[in-house]
């Protein structure tokens, strides 16, 4: 057993935290307050490659495998989190679907630009009816020659609302419903019949963009068709197992960025006569804090670790974005408070993350249908069978 | 062209700390190559982007300094040679420069060496070593159409222009560019390339008398925290308000 990161891993590291500091942290309140996606710091990601960052080199990633790529969502998260939220979105779920199912000349097309950052990609798959029960989705796909025909619509798609590249979940057979009549497609920004509808104001992560895409009669090629047909259900859970990982490593920069900001102000602000530090009840909360996030490493990089040695994650992936989500929740909720006034006032980091972090337990999966697909693969071992 | 740039490796400077007994506490504190010896790489790999070439980086420190010349060689650098031996232990900025000197002859051919100004190795030093006609506080360096070396030596007053025939130093001060980042593929790739090569002070023919402690021309006696400074009263308003103020003040302390 050896848990010390790889002289690559820790240089991968110290490049990102420099950019992040260097290039991030000094935007991120403007980025919240202005709801304004920094293109001219996500130019500046690419151009050092954090957009390909697990996938391969031969397709124009970094080739830095799912702990590399943990490691990005970190120290970008301890920065900024809407930036972060733009990231994943592009990495973790838009572009990953067509790594893990996309021909070789899909990956060729598309995964190629998506990895060194010259095309951004989003995932389309939450529709109205249709958010945790992701088997109800009703955008429509039907063959028309060498060409499907996509109708419908799909909600607060994160990057929406300037992606180039969509992978978009259509049901090619509503008898068979998500159990093979859910097929996959890569969508380009400019095909006929496709448009971005309105664009989502939000609590948090207000620098990122989340967009309503509408199809009308939208024409994708039948070579755009992404995994085999019918199983298209089958390549959205294998992404979002991916994406729940990284979830739970921006949970884990999130929440070490609070506690880092604690532990100062802690040693240096003072209240009846010394430092609050010594007082008891603020020991307590830092304690919590780092317990949880030392809990939360552990658990994150492990799973990056199985994804990178090619073993099932499924349920570890939904672990790291429940407990991710929730230790940032619990470590935001007590820096607020130790930070008293100052932490609720607008524009303190405590309180930008107060908004910020709420996202992480509702999307890629509400905690709650995690919990579902923990339970359901703990509860199998004893032959007990869960009911959807 | 080719240019040799020594690399200095510190402790972060954010991550460590002096104790209250005036001790600098390092544990824990990763290690980061100094800001002036990026500024002399990034002014380096400027010069190869522009008229081809190589940039070789030089270094002497323990066996972890692999983890900066890597770094270096991520952001764009060539060759990495590293000056490892316990002989180089305990050297003052003479000894070390020496040492790089010797480093940097057996290296040889090269047209320009960019060192980092202000930091532990010493530009004027190394080019008194080699030699070498140089160029302090230099930034935005380029080749003329005779092959010289052009340099902004920036002032509070201005800029003055040198030119100085090559082969040449530069010193480069921290704040003269902003040095780029590492592209994250070459961050994975880098630590297996067969391109560092680790020399000891014999492969260099040196002799134990030469470098290290044994070589050095200084000894520290003392070393202490400078007190902190008490910041100045700025004083606002009209021309009038503050001569006004001012007044005041130097009255209520019984200076006027």
């Amino acid at each position: 057993m050896d848990f010390t990161f790889s002289r690559e891993h820790q240089l991968l590291r110290r490049t990102i935290r420099e950019f992040v500091e260097r290039e991030v942290v000094p935007r991120a309140t403007e980025i919240d307050e202005n709801e304004e996606v920094p293109f001219d710091v996500l130019k500046k990601a690419a151009k050092m490659g954090l957009f390909g960052m697990p996938f391969p080199r031969e397709y124009g990633g970094a080739g830095a495998g799912e702990i590399g790529y943990c490691i990005l969502a970190e120290e970008m998260s301890r920065g900024c989190a809407s930036t972060m939220a733009t990231i994943g979105a592009h990495i973790g779920i838009g572009a990953m679907a067509i790594y893990l199912d996309g021909t070789p000349a899909q990956k060729e097309k598309y995964l190629k630009p998506l990895a060194r950052g010259e095309k951004i990609a989003a995932f389309g798959l939450t529709e109205p009816q249709a958010g945790s029960d992701a088997a109800s989705i009703r955008t429509r796909a039907v063959r028309d020659g060498d060409s499907w025909v996509l109708n419908g619509s799909k909600i607060w798609i994160t990057n929406g609302g300037f992606a180039d590249i969509f992978s978009i979940f259509a049901v090619t057979d509503p008898a068979l419903g998500a159990r093979g009549g859910v097929t996959a497609f890569i969508v380009e920004k400019g095909y006929p019949g496709f448009k971005v509808g309105s664009l989502e104001e939000k609590m948090g992560i207000r620098g990122s963009s989340t967009a309503e895409l509408i199809f009308e009669d939208c024409r994708v090629p039948h070579e755009n068709v992404l995994g085999q047909f019918g199983a298209g259900f089958v390549t959205a859970l294998k992404t979002l197992d991916m994406g729940r990982i990284t979830l739970g490593a921006a949970g884990l920069g999130g929440a070490q960025a609070l506690l880092d900001l604690c532990v100062e102000y802690a040693a240096t602000r003072e209240a009846f006569g010394g430092a609050i530090a010594q007082k008891q009840a603020i020991q307590w909360m830092i304690a919590d804090m780092a317990t949880e996030i030392e809990a939360l490493r552990s658990l994150v990089y492990r799973t990056a670790w199985m994804v990178d040695t090619h073993q099932d994650v499924t349920t570890q992936a939904a672990m790291c974005k429940v407990f991710g989500s929730e230790v940032q929740a619990r470590a935001v909720e007590k820096a607020v408070q130790l930070f008293g006034g100052l932490g609720y006032m607008r524009g303190h980091p405590a309180e930008r993350a107060f908004r910020d972090a709420r996202i992480c337990e509702i999307f890629e999966g509400t905690n709650e249908i995690n919990r579902v697909v923990i339970a359901t693969n703990v509860l199998r071992k004893v032959g007990v069978r869960i009911s959807a | 062209m080719k240019i040799i740039v020594p690399i200095q490796q510190i402790f972060d400077p954010k991550q460590i700390r002096v104790s209250s007994q005036g001790r600098v506490v390092t544990g824990g504190a990763s290690r980061v190559i100094e800001a002036a010896s990026k500024a002399a790489l990034e002014e380096a790999l400027r010069l190869k982007d522009e008229l081809g070439g190589t940039v070789d980086v030089v270094a002497l420190g323990e066996a972890d300094v692999e983890e900066s010349l890597r770094e270096a060689q991520a952001m764009g650098a060539d060759q990495a040679y590293l000056l490892c031996d316990s002989a180089f232990s305990g050297g003052d900025a003479s000894a070390t420069a020496y040492a790089l000197s010797v480093a940097m002859q057996r290296i040889g051919g090269f047209d320009l060496v960019a060192v980092g100004e202000g930091g532990a190795i010493s530009g004027p030093m190394l080019a008194e070593f080699l030699g070498l006609p140089q160029v302090t506080h230099a930034a935005t360096a380029r080749v003329d159409a005779n092959g010289r070396l052009v340099a902004d030596q920036r002032w509070d007053r201005g800029v003055r222009q040198v030119r100085v025939a090559l082969p040449a130093l530069i010193a480069v001060a921290a704040d003269a560019n902003t040095p780029r980042y590492a592209h994250s593929a070459r961050v994975m790739s880098v630590f297996s390339e067969p391109t560092l090569t680790v020399w000891t002070a014999a492969d260099l023919g040196l002799e134990e008398s030469q470098v290290g402690s044994q070589g050095a021309k200084t000894e520290v006696r003392r070393t202490a925290v400078p007190d902190a400074r008490v910041l100045g009263e700025r004083i606002t308003g009209t021309p009038e308000e503050q001569a006004r103020s001012l007044v005041g003040k130097l009255r209520a302390k019984g200076l006027l």
